[in-house]
C-alpha cells in the first residue's frame, strides 16, 4: 500500500458496506486484454458483459457477438450476483491507451 | 520469483471504487504475463475465497492461499488519503516457507504467528510500516544481497534520528547490512543508495509526469517492476528505473500487468528530475469541508516532495492578509488551486500568477462552467480529480510544462 507518503490510521471491525442493490456503475482497466481485438475497438464502444466458466472463472467483456477483450476484476461479487439474478450489463470504452483499455461499466 | 504479500479489500469514496487487491496481488499481477514460474503466497479469509479465485485466474496470478483469522480491508476517503485499516487484529498461524531465486516480500497487515523462512539469493523487502515501525526482521531470511524498498516516511522512521532522506537511507543501509536502500518519493521519484565496495553511492530515479495519477498501489508496482529488472541481471539504478517507469503506467492506466516492453527496460521518455520546489495552496478555508480539503492537500505537496505553502497555516486568519499572501505566492514555484464554488480570493490569485507566468493547476468539481472558460483557455491546468491535481501540482513546480485546459 505505500507509494504514498502517508500514516496509517486503525479503525475497529467493520468493512467497506454499500447499498445492496444491482444498479452498479463504475469505471475499470480491462484485466488480461486481448492486443488483436483491443485494436479494432472503436471510441465509445459498447461491450457485452458476461458471467463465464471457461476460459476462466469470472465476468468477461466481450465484443457484441465477438470475441473477449479482457476480464473485469473489480466489485466482482456484486457482478456475478447481479448477473445470476437476471440483470445485464455493458460496458462502455472510454479510452485507449498502449495496450490498455478503459471501461464505464454499468446495467444495460 | 515468490512473492509474499496481502490480499485486502480496498475502498475510495471519492471517486467511488472498491476491489479486491492488496501489495502482494498487485504485484503478482503486474508480472504474471511474464513470469511462468511465479508464485504468491498470501493470505485470505474464508468471505474472500471465491471472489479471490475468479480475480486471480482473471489476472493469470498462481498463489499458494494461506488462512487468516478475519477480513482485513483498506478505506480510503480519496486516494491520497490515509487509509482507515479494518482488521488491523487478523492474524495468520501457517508457515511461511520460501525458497527461489528472487523473492519480494511486503510487510503484512496481519500478524504472523507461525514460521517464516526464506531462502533466495535475492531478497527484496517492502516493510509496508510507516507507523510503529519496529526494526526490520531480518533474522529468518538468508540471502546473497537484500534490497530495502521503502517509501520516505519508512526511510525516515527507519534510519532513526536522521535530518535527511539521505543520511536516513545511508543508516538504514548499514543497520539492516543491506546491499541496497530504495526510497520511493512520490512525484519526486526515487533514491537509490548502495553499496559500491568501500563506498557508498547514491542516485535519483526521477518520476514520470502523467496525464492522469492514480496513486493507490504504485509502490506495490514499482517494488514488482524493480525485483524483476533486478531478477533479470539490472544494477539498481537501472532496476529502479524499470519500478519507476512500471509505476508510472499503472498509475496512468490502472491495468493490472506491466507491459512486457517497460520490464525490458525500454525507455519511456519524459523523466523529470526532481528539484526543491514551493507549491502555493490557493482554495477557500472558511468552512470545516473546506478545511478538511486544504489540511489533505498540503500534507499530500509535502509527501509527495515538494513543500506546501498553505496561507492559512503560514499566515492564518484575519483582515491584514492579502500582502502577507502574495508574498507567499510570488516566491512560489506553482500554485494548486481548489476551485469548488470559485472563491473570489483564490480566482484572484490564480490571475495573479497567470500574469507572472507561475503555472497553475486547478482541481474543482463544482465550478462555473462560463467563468473556467478564462482559467482553461489561457493557462492553468484544470482537473476534476483531484489526486492527479496535486501530482500534477507537484510536477509543475519541478518544472514539467502545464496543458492548459480540462485533463482531467
Amino acid at each position: 500500500m505505500s507509494g504514498s507518503d502517508s500514516s496509517i490510521k486503525r479503525s475497529p471491525g467493520g468493512g467497506p458496506g454499500g447499498p445492496d442493490d444491482c444498479a452498479i456503475v463504475f469505471e475499470t482497466t480491462l484485466a488480461s486484454p486481448n492486443p488483436a481485438v483491443i485494436e479494432d475497438l472503436g471510441p465509445s464502444e459498447i461491450l457485452d458483459l458476461a458471467s463465464v466458466e471457461e476460459p476462466i472463472r469470472g465476468v468477461v467483456a466481450f465484443v457484441i457477438g465477438g470475441p473477449m477483450v479482457g476480464a473485469i476484476t473489480q466489485q466482482i461479487v456484486a457482478l456475478r450476483r447481479c448477473i445470476e439474478l437476471g440483470n445485464e450489463y455493458e460496458a462502455e470504452v472510454l479510452h485507449r491507451e498502449g495496450g490498455s483499455v478503459r471501461v464505464q461499466v454499468r446495467p444495460r | 520469483m515468490k512473492i509474499v504479500g496481502g490480499t485486502y479489500t480496498e475502498s475510495v469514496v471519492e471517486p467511488g471504487s472498491e476491489e479486491i487487491m492488496g501489495s502482494g496481488l498487485r504485484a503478482a499481477a503486474a508480472l504474471a504475463p511474464h513470469l511462468n514460474d511465479l508464485s504468491l503466497i498470501t493470505a485470505i479469509d474464508s468471505d474472500m475465497a471465491e471472489p479471490v479465485t475468479w480475480i486471480a485466474n482473471a489476472l493469470g496470478v498462481h498463489r499458494v492461499v494461506l488462512e487468516r483469522s478475519e477480513p482485513v480491508g483498506f478505506r480510503y476517503m480519496t486516494p491520497v488519503s490515509s487509509p482507515l485499516i479494518n482488521g488491523i487484529g487478523a492474524t495468520l498461524e501457517d508457515d511461511i516457507i520460501v525458497e527461489d531465486s528472487t523473492a519480494l516480500l511486503f510487510g503484512l497487515v496481519e500478524r504472523h504467528l507461525g514460521e517464516r523462512k526464506v531462502d533466495a539469493p535475492t531478497i527484496v523487502l517492502d516493510p509496508q510500516k510507516p507507523r510503529d515501525t519496529e526494526q526490520l526482521q531480518l533474522s529468518d531470511l538468508t540471502y546473497d544481497r537484500l534490497v530495502v524498498v521503502a517509501n520516505r516516511s519508512e526511510t525516515m522512521q527507519l534510519g532513526r534520528e536522521s535530518l535527511s532522506v539521505s543520511e536516513a537511507a545511508r543508516s538504514l543501509l548499514y543497520s539492516s547490512q543491506a546491499s541496497a536502500i530504495v526510497t520511493k518519493q512520490g512525484a519526486a521519484g526515487c533514491l537509490v543508495t548502495w553499496r559500491d565496495g568501500s563506498h557508498v553511492r547514491q542516485e535519483t530515479v526521477g518520476a514520470h509526469p502523467t496525464r492522469r495519477v492514480w496513486p493507490i498501489g504504485s509502490g506495490d508496482v514499482f517494488s514488482a517492476g524493480f525485483s524483476f529488472a533486478l531478477s533479470e541481471g539490472a544494477h539498481f539504478v537501472e532496476a529502479a528505473r524499470v519500478g519507476s517507469r512500471s509505476a508510472a503506467h499503472w498509475v496512468s492506466t490502472q491495468q493490472p500487468d506491466v507491459p512486457a516492453s517497460i520490464l525490458r527496460g525500454e525507455s519511456t521518455g519524459g523523466v523529470l528530475n526532481p528539484r526543491k520546489a514551493q507549491v502555493y495552496l490557493a482554495g477557500p478555508f472558511f468552512t470545516t469541508g473546506e478545511r478538511w480539503l486544504i489540511e489533505t492537500v498540503r500534507d499530500t505537496l509535502n509527501s509527495l516532495g515538494v513543500s506546501a505553502w498553505s496561507p492559512v497555516h503560514e499566515v492564518g486568519h484575519g483582515d491584514d492578509i492579502a500582502e502577507a499572501d502574495l508574498d507567499g505566492l510570488r516566491n512560489s514555484d506553482a500554485v494548486l488551486a481548489l476551485l469548488d464554488h470559485s472563491d473570489a480570493g483564490t480566482i484572484f490569485e490564480v490571475g495573479w500568477a497567470v500574469a507572472r507566468d507561475i503555472p497553475v493547476v486547478g482541481f474543482g468539481r463544482v465550478v462555473e462552467k462560463e467563468g473556467m472558460k478564462m482559467l482553461g483557455g489561457s493557462a492553468v491546468e484544470l482537473h476534476r480529480d483531484l489526486a492527479t491535481a496535486c501530482y500534477r501540482a507537484a510536477w509543475a513546480g519541478m518544472g514539467m510544462r502545464t496543458i492548459a485546459g480540462w485533463l482531467t
